[in-house]
């Protein structure tokens, strides 16, 4: 009797009892990745820095449990305003660069991100101003105005239906900073350390990687790949993007602020099989369209095809770049504001 | 805090009955002290500002039970009737009052306007329960009035919300036994299971039911043949499923601290007439509304129309006893008359000389089978908003709506149903299961035949069913528990 009673209470309060105790000490064991972290909780709770130290895994597969995972060791920290950490920090920056999660550096340690690696390149201080709405950064009366603003888009987000407005908004719920990123709640979500939520799941991870299994004969040699977004480009999908870019444009002009727009390369166009030419060569188009409506702008793939087959620059299981992506963006985008004046605006 | 939620199960209970034993060595001060201020805790954590209403009825009904024990024989009836007077004013002026100013105001073209009075959790039953303390004091059933020991009685955190109602001596006997107070592995061991057992019972097979449930009782919208059937049996298992729940846990967690809990169901859908199911169903308001409103009302010790007047008296207020609406007024008055039905059958039989004591294997299963109908048909009217979305569901179970196709239904909720009838009619209960420690304060109830072989004891195969159990509710439980049906009443 004994037994069964202390077995029974230990078997089931036991693992609720470990997970809370586990969370409170290491909350960043029960999250994904960092971004999620620090929306759920590192800045909601007051006394919990914005820093990540953990593994992070390919994005495209965090419903699997054990197939397809590329676990990276990465450090990522903010400042207090909930921006990404930069080498050189300052009171003017010559260039901000604004963009997705891609510019965020999604799976990237600090030092691997492309703000990072251009402030080196450039030698001067380079804002990381990812994720965040671009005209209530700029009007931050913290922040005067930069020489350089650098919108950075994937290209896979460049179609019929893009909103340039929703280029570095996060989420619906959590709207980022103008001033300051965050808002403190001292929020715990307690879905994240329930331990029947992580165990339903791993049960759910478990089914998914079985069910692929089944599906490739239990041959993990022919397993699907799942790293790709497949998508076809038409000549619509050039317009929209063109008018919003050309009207920010405009909006920089009257500002006094040089604008740059960079199309990130997306795995799809450059690794993926069969492509069709119009999306293959989308990119090009919607360069050359732009530099004549008198937008600067950078086409990369050129740089990323004569190197694909040389280096890894996208994340195996996910669709974001990686420190070689970025080190060879960085480069591009140096090359083309060295020949620019950096110190003052128009 | 439910008992369901994940704060109470991993913080909140384990706490309290971890401190609990570290107090009960200095006896009932101590650990009763800690148990008070626990269980107020847990009535004040989610609405703190009902914690005054309790506290001030618990301090009112003491000194007046105090005061009637003292003045035995010397006005005590008068202080008998105040207590009571006011212990309904109150029930009346929170659970009411809008009821009765929105039924009358057209009738007497009331100017006045009554705003929505907040209903303070559980005050039904605390309410009760303390009537029922008075009505004792009075009969000199009373003979325990230490103060703490009556507040702990009152807001004792396992039945406070929604049961089982209790008698004081019930409680108060075992809160004074030393012997309680003892850590004892078979009341964990039995405690714990009967807990998981009815979180089980909440989770997996009541909160599944209330989607199929919402669909038929929808204003506007008259369910078809096979929704209405479904509706109605649906929420006839998820109320099952979900209050017995909800008292099996109570028991399981008083059992865990030491103390045992009266039998609050005993397989209802399983009776096999009206009177039988009222024994079966909610026994401890059953209890009181026979021991506080029938008997005093003269029971059937007055002739036979008297007995069914009391009946129907008894019943109707059984059904105001559930909320203000006139849904729980028409569904008291059904079984009013159902019992009513019952008792002129009972009447008929005995004069024709029917041997009724020992039915066959078939007259039970039909009696079984249209005792549920006609609980099934109470059902409806209980859950509906209003009479007239009852009238279409029953007029839906008729098929007079139309007679949908059964394909657009699902096979989960045909799978769901099932599991739910066999285990209201075939599985032990809760009583029939634990009969080797038995978790009640009630003698056990004999199993059937069939059921002898599940009988629990502690053993590996039941340890592994338990932890099983308890995981698949906690896998299965939505982030934001729901909660229990009866705590609206």
């Amino acid at each position: 009797m004994r037994r069964y009673a202390a077995l029974l209470l230990l078997v089931s309060l036991g693992p609720l009892w470990t997970t809370e105790v586990w969370f409170r000490i290491h909350p960043q064991a029960f999250y994904f990745r960092p971004w999620e972290y620090f929306d759920d909780l590192a800045y909601r709770t007051d006394d919990l820095t914005a820093e990540w130290d953990g593994m992070e895994y390919g994005d495209r597969t965090r419903d699997n449990l054990f197939l397809h995972q590329e676990g990276r060791k990465t450090r990522v920290t903010t400042d207090p305003g909930g921006f990404r950490s930069i080498p050189r920090v300052a009171a003017i920056y010559p260039v901000v660069m604004h963009g997705e999660s891609n510019l965020f550096g999604s799976g990237c340690g600090d030092s691997e991100t492309l703000p990072w690696k251009l402030s080196d390149r450039l030698g001067l201080p380079v804002f990381n101003a990812s994720r965040v709405d671009l005209y209530a950064f700029l009007g931050r009366k913290s922040m005067p105005r930069p020489t350089w603003v650098v919108d950075c888009v994937i290209e896979s987000w460049l179609d019929a239906r893009f909103d340039i407005s929703l280029v570095g908004q996060r989420t619906e719920k959590l709207k980022y900073p103008t001033e300051s990123a965050w808002t403190a709640e001292n929020a715990v979500p307690v879905e994240r350390y329930r331990f029947q939520n992580l165990l339903g799941r791993w049960c759910r991870g478990l089914w998914k990687d079985l069910g692929e299994l089944h599906q490739a004969g239990y041959d993990p040699g022919r397993l699907a790949r799942v790293d790709f977004q497949p998508y076809r480009r038409t000549s619509r999908d050039l317009e929209e993007p063109i008018r919003l870019i050309v009207k920010r444009k405009k909006w920089m002009d009257r500002h006094g602020i040089r604008y740059l727009f960079i199309p990130l390369p997306s795995k799809w166009v450059i690794e993926g099989p069969g492509v069709d030419p119009f999306t293959s060569n989308y990119t090009r188009e919607l360069v050359e369209r732009l530099r004549r409506e008198g937008v600067p702008s950078i086409d990369l793939d050129p740089a990323f095809r004569a190197q694909a087959g040389k280096l890894k620059l996208f994340y195996d299981y996910d669709t974001h770049l990686n420190a070689a992506g970025f080190d060879l963006a960085a480069g591009e985008i140096s090359d083309f504001l060295r020949g620019q004046d950096l110190s003052k605006g128009r | 805090m439910l008992f369901t939620s994940y704060a109470f199960i991993v913080l909140f209970f384990p706490v309290v009955a971890i401190l609990f034993r570290g107090f009960a060595r200095w006896g009932f001060r101590a650990a009763g002290t800690w148990l008070l201020l626990s269980s107020l805790f847990f009535y004040g954590y989610a609405f703190p500002a009902f914690l005054p209403v309790l506290l001030l009825s618990i301090v009112f009904n003491y000194l007046m039970g105090w005061s009637i024990v003292r003045f035995r024989g010397k006005g005590s009836g008068l202080l008998l009737a105040a207590g009571v007077t006011i212990n309904l004013a109150a029930l009346g002026y929170f659970k009411y009052a809008r009821f009765l100013a929105d039924t009358f105001r057209p009738a007497w073209t009331l100017r006045w306007h009554l705003d929505a009075v907040a209903l303070p959790l559980g005050i039904s039953f605390f309410t009760f329960t303390q009537i029922a303390f008075l009505v004792d004091a009075r009969r000199g059933l009373v003979r325990d009035l230490h103060p703490v020991r009556y507040a702990l009685f009152v807001s004792y955190f396992p039945h406070l919300i929604a049961g089982p109602i209790l008698h004081h001596r019930e409680m108060t006997d075992q809160f004074k036994d030393p012997g309680r107070y003892r850590p004892r592995a078979e009341n964990l061991a039995a405690g714990a299971t009967v807990f998981i057992a009815g979180l089980f019972k909440k989770i997996c097979l009541a909160d599944p039911l209330a989607v199929y449930v919402t669909p038929a009782f929808q204003a506007g919208q008259p369910p078809g043949f096979w929704g209405a059937w479904v509706g109605a049996l649906s929420y006839s298992f998820q109320l099952y499923f979900d209050f017995s729940g909800y008292c099996d846990m109570a028991t399981g967690l008083s059992l865990l601290l030491g103390f045992r809990l009266p039998m609050n169901f005993n397989s209802p859908y399983r009776a096999l007439n009206i009177a039988d199911f009222w024994r079966r169903w909610h026994m401890t308001l059953s209890r009181f509304l026979r021991d506080y409103l029938y008997i005093p009302l003269g029971g059937g010790r007055r002739g036979s129309g008297r007995k069914i007047l009391n009946v129907a008296v008894t019943m109707l207020l059984g059904g105001l006893w559930h909320g203000a609406n006139w849904t729980f007024v028409l569904w008291g008055g059904l079984h009013g008359a159902y019992l009513m039905v019952h008792q002129l059958w009972s009447q008929f039989a005995v004069r024709r000389g029917w041997d009724r004591t020992k039915p066959s294997e078939i007259g039970r299963a039909l009696s079984v089978a249209v005792t549920f109908l006609a609980v099934l048909v109470g059902w409806v009217v209980f859950r509906a908003p209003n009479i007239d979305t009852a009238w279409v569901v029953l007029r839906g179970m008729a098929g007079r709506n139309g007679v949908e196709t059964v394909g657009g239904l699902g096979g989960v909720l045909w799978i769901r149903l099932a599991l739910s009838g066999v285990l209201v009619w075939f599985a032990p209960n809760i009583s029939q299961w634990m009969r080797a420690m038995n978790p009640y304060l009630d003698p056990t109830v004999p199993p059937a035949r069939w059921q002898a072989d599940l009988a629990w004891r502690p053993s590996w195969g039941w340890w592994l069913w338990a932890a099983l159990l308890f995981w698949v509710a906690w896998v299965s439980a939505a982030s934001v528990p729901s909660t229990f049906l009866y705590y609206q009443f």
